[in-house]
């Protein structure tokens, strides 16, 4: 059954999904247990088809039993394979952290909540693991179709916001398929492993040689940015992301950026080859210039941000720009920071947004209203800072790691705008979040704080004070803060593993003769 | 801003057709997707599936995992709009409720609704905003909904020769529901077709397909390869995947039907699937 | 001047599914009102169909369907099956994603009577 696993890390769930639909009319107090099980039988199914592709090599999976390019196929490198186990974590995290949340945010619909949630999870999966472009673009929409749904709920500008979500986001799905089209019309070819070789057959000497195929490439990178919200195409991102209620961004937040980056890394190494993607100097300036611009701008529109997740959101912006970033400086430094970037960064965005749900839930969301965060939610707030310090930078981090990574290849590349882009960008979290920890350690709660101004001076003559907050007033539930706890030791687990992560899954997939 | 989008657009699609020198004519058949992938859907299609409707061998078993996707998105569709649209607590849509006295054609308002058997009361439920068609458009409709129905089932069954399979089927037969409600009134097309049993029919028909799919396991075969099957069938492995292709398009109608059909409720009666066209 | 012209004799139909593209862009960029987005929307997703589906085309060849006088011997005399096929999942994915579109469309409209997104965005603004 082995050989099976690559589809048995989706099939799960697809039916999850089925089942409580139908159990919304038969089984519904079951249904939760009913979608956490086929998340958890999906991450299972990864971790061992992980466990599998690191000590037997790649496989590559016939669906309909039909060879790759005249049917579709599954390939499982030790990129996706860690990949898929990366995602349905994510989404195993996300479902068992937000029970409560989803029951109150979405009252009398949860269980079209949870199929519209594994569906989801099974469109992001089946987008890192098909080996086949136009199954990409089916897999992307399925993954984008239950996001706009699950994000139309929450604030009042929510349904706008996802509304704009969906123009663009079709809008860019639009464009990748553009660019298969363009694939297929000069190939003939569909499978991501013949379109290589056909390309390197047509353009020996680089995309440069074929106008069609560069429009191609060209086309693809610019629906993979809408896609991704790389900075001109950004406006829909922290809107789409900051209204919702919490459980829908904590899904999707982590999970389509860093998709979608996955599908860029694929689409230089699958696809074209890196000396194929780079071979035009115009557009990988162009690409540094943009990515360095969002991550700029990322940074310096989180600083003005009162709210928490809005802040999150801004700061995915400048993630963003990392990622790209590091794709087209055009070494092997660079390209291996993205990757381990889309890793590290999945955990930490997942980490702080399940933070920034615990705290909106405890305290809310403002900035105004997180005084006293430390004692009041102490174990989030600890978390809060474990992902902090991962986004800012600190060494046994995995961010620490990424940003190593992206600086050496700026450097080795000479792009010095991006490099100062990268350490302006760590600075500034490191404002950012010190301003959080600052209200969260001395700021009075919002309810206290009448009495606080006036308690103050009285407190130091030693009467009428209020007393101290008592610790654990306002802190979650232990099933909401055992998965977030388990994410937030991830980050330095990760950290410390650094070396086998590049050793065991960076290094077999990109061509040995990368500079 | 509305200049500057048509500077955009106008540039962009310069851009776009400066791309085209390379491509081939309309019709060349030395292009590349008519001589790379083409002739062996072409030539394997007949011996390899027996289905002598190319197209439906491509989507239904080629490239039957796309196809699976594609079922799954219609029904995403279909839970999307219920979990946007569907007002699950009564407020404030309909406050008034109409009831037509039948033999004297006086009509009620009441501020609540009541129930009424539709068979055995002297009073029918008539819509705030919509009035029903008259009795020719209504009866010539009705009419024809039975042989819309036969024509759709045709169009499924006869995928495999002709154009046509489960997603034209499907849309047909929904099609059917739709002129009931255009022309009577959409609580008839509640009783015919409830919403309970519109979801589940379309999770059945996405099931059905997936199922079909992972069924292979068991047999040897990879997910969706319907050949693994030829021994259940007692069958050739062509006429075996020809038979799974003929299940999965089965499933495909049935959620393309459920889907449509919840998706017009929804929209037409703004999620309180009461009243509306 | 004769090779130009032959030259967009072989290409129009592109440079006219282009012009459709841009159309629908237009109208996704430049349109306030939702509806119209959508239209926009559905215009250029149409034009990358009809994109598709000229590349199936084949001179002198019939439609995908096994014709028995014919056989399967010579594939030029079929068209591709395969631009079809993938078309047909294309068309499928966008009227999924109209009716969701068109769900949220009727929510916005229900919540702030309008679908003007200047006239929304005023309102959102003054509460």
């Amino acid at each position: 059954m082995t050989g099976q696993l690559p589809i048995l890390t989706i099939a799960p769930l697809l039916f999850g999904a089925f089942a409580v639909t139908a159990g919304r009319f038969l089984f519904r107090r079951a249904n939760y247990a009913v979608a956490s099980l086929a998340l958890a039988a999906s991450f299972a199914a990864s971790v061992l088809l992980a466990i599998q592709i690191l000590t037997h090599g790649p496989a590559i999976y016939f669906v309909g039993g039909w060879p790759p390019p005249v049917g579709i196929s599954y390939v499982a490198d030790p990129l996706s394979a860690l990949m898929l186990a990366f995602v349905s974590g994510a989404a195993l995290c996300t479902f068992l952290a937000s029970k409560s949340e989803i029951e109150t945010s979405y009252p009398l619909k949860n269980s079209a909540f949870y199929a519209l949630f594994l569906l989801a999870v099974a469109g992001h999966m089946g987008i890192v693991v098909t080996g086949d472009a136009f199954n990409l673009y089916v897999l992307i929409e399925v993954a984008a179709l239950s996001g706009y749904a699950i994000l139309a709920q929450g604030r009042e500008r929510a349904m706008l916001s996802s509304l704009n979500y969906l123009f663009v986001g079709s809008l860019g799905a639009s464009l990748y398929l553009l660019g298969v089209g363009y694939l297929y019309i000069m190939t003939g070819s569909l499978n991501m492993a013949d379109l290589s070789a056909i390309i390197g057959r047509l353009t020996p000497d680089g995309l440069s040689g074929s106008t069609a195929l560069a429009a191609a490439w060209g086309v693809i990178l610019a629906g993979l940015f809408v896609k991704m919200g790389l900075f001109p195409f950004h406006s829909w991102l922290p809107a789409a992301y900051s209204f919702s209620a919490a459980p829908a961004a904590a899904l999707v937040a982590p999970l389509t950026t860093k998709v979608m980056a996955y599908v860029l890394v694929r689409m230089i190494l699958s696809v074209f080859t890196p000396d194929a993607a780079w071979g035009v100097p115009a557009i990988n300036t162009l690409i540094l210039v943009l990515a360095t611009a969002a991550i700029l701008y990322g940074s310096f529109c989180a600083l003005a941000q009162r709210s928490l997740r809005k802040m999150l959101c801004f700061i995915l912006l400048s993630e963003v720009g990392y990622m790209v970033g590091g794709a087209f400086l055009g070494n092997r430094a660079g390209l291996t920071g993205t990757i381990y970037h889309i890793f590290a960064d999945l955990l930490m965005t997942l980490c702080l947004f399940l933070v920034a749900a615990n705290i909106e839930r405890g305290t809310g969301g403002r900035f105004s209203d997180m005084g006293g965060l430390f004692r009041r939610m102490p174990v989030t707030a600890a978390a809060l800072v474990l992902g902090a310090a991962s986004m800012i930078g600190v060494p046994p981090f995995c961010g620490f790691f990424s940003k190593w990574y992206l600086l050496s290849g700026a450097i080795a590349a000479e792009s010095y705008a991006f490099a100062g882009a990268l350490v302006i960008s760590s600075l500034v979290n490191a404002v950012l979040f010190f301003r959080i920890f600052e209200i969260g350690f001395f700021g009075a709660p919002p309810d206290h704080t009448g009495q606080a101004d006036q308690a103050e001076p009285a407190g130091e003559s030693g009467h009428g004070h209020p007393g101290p907050i008592p610790f654990f007033r306002d802190e979650m539930p232990p099933a909401r803060l055992a998965p977030l706890c388990l994410v937030a030791a991830s980050l330095v687990v990760m950290g410390l593993l650094t070396g086998q992560i590049v050793r065991l899954v960076v290094d077999p997939i990109l061509p040995p003769g990368l500079g | 801003m509305k200049r500057l989008a048509l500077f955009t657009v106008i540039l962009a699609g310069v851009l776009f057709a400066a791309t085209a020198s390379e491509f081939p004519r309309l019709g060349d058949p030395d292009s590349a997707p008519s001589r790379h992938l083409s002739p062996a859907y072409i030539q394997g299609s007949l011996p390899q599936t027996h289905t002598p409707n190319f197209v439906t061998a491509v989507l239904g078993d080629y490239r039957g995992f796309d196809t699976m996707f594609e079922t799954a998105v219609v029904f995403l569709a279909g839970m999307s709009c219920f979990f946007i649209l569907r007002a699950l607590r009564r407020r404030g849509l309909t406050e008034v409720y109409y009831y037509r006295h039948k033999p004297t054609g006086v009509v009620l308002a009441m501020l609540a609704p009541r129930r009424i058997s539709p068979r055995t009361s002297c009073f029918e439920r008539i819509d705030a905003d919509w009035t029903p068609q008259d009795m020719v458009v209504e009866t010539m409709c009705l009419f024809m909904v039975p042989f819309i129905q036969v024509f759709a089932l045709y169009v499924i069954a006869h995928g495999h020769y002709s154009p046509g399979g489960g997603f034209q089927g499907g849309v047909l037969l929904a099609a059917s529901f739709i002129l009931v409600g255009l022309s009577r009134d959409l609580r008839t097309v509640e009783s015919l077709l409830t919403e309970k049993t519109a979801i589940l029919t379309a999770a059945a028909g996405v099931c059905l397909y997936a199922g079909t799919g992972l069924l292979a396991l068991f047999f040897g075969g990879n997910f969706l390869d319907y050949g693994a099957y030829a021994s259940f069938f007692g069958a050739a492995v062509p006429a075996a995947r020809s038979m799974g292709i003929l299940i999965v398009e089965i499933g495909v109608a049935l959620t393309v039907m459920a889907t449509l059909v919840t998706i017009y409720k929804l929209v037409s009666s703004r999620g309180t699937v009461e009243e509306g066209l | 001047m004769h090779e130009l012209l032959a030259e967009f004799g072989n290409k129009f139909h592109y440079y006219g599914y282009f012009a459709i593209m841009m159309i629908g862009l237009y109208a996704m960029i430049a349109k306030t009102n939702l509806l119209k987005k959508c239209i926009g929307l559905g215009i250029f997703q149409t034009a990358i169909m009809l994109f598709y589906v000229s590349i199936g085309a084949k001179e002198g060849a019939g439609i995908p369907i096994l014709d028995p006088a014919v056989g399967t011997a010579d594939p030029a005399a079929y068209a591709n099956p395969l631009p079809h096929v993938l078309m047909l999942t294309a068309i499928v994915v966008s009227v999924a994603t109209l009716g969701v579109a068109l769900a949220l469309v009727q929510n916005i409209h229900r919540d702030h009577g309008t679908l003007e997104e200047d006239e929304i965005l005023q309102r959102l603004r003054g509460k």
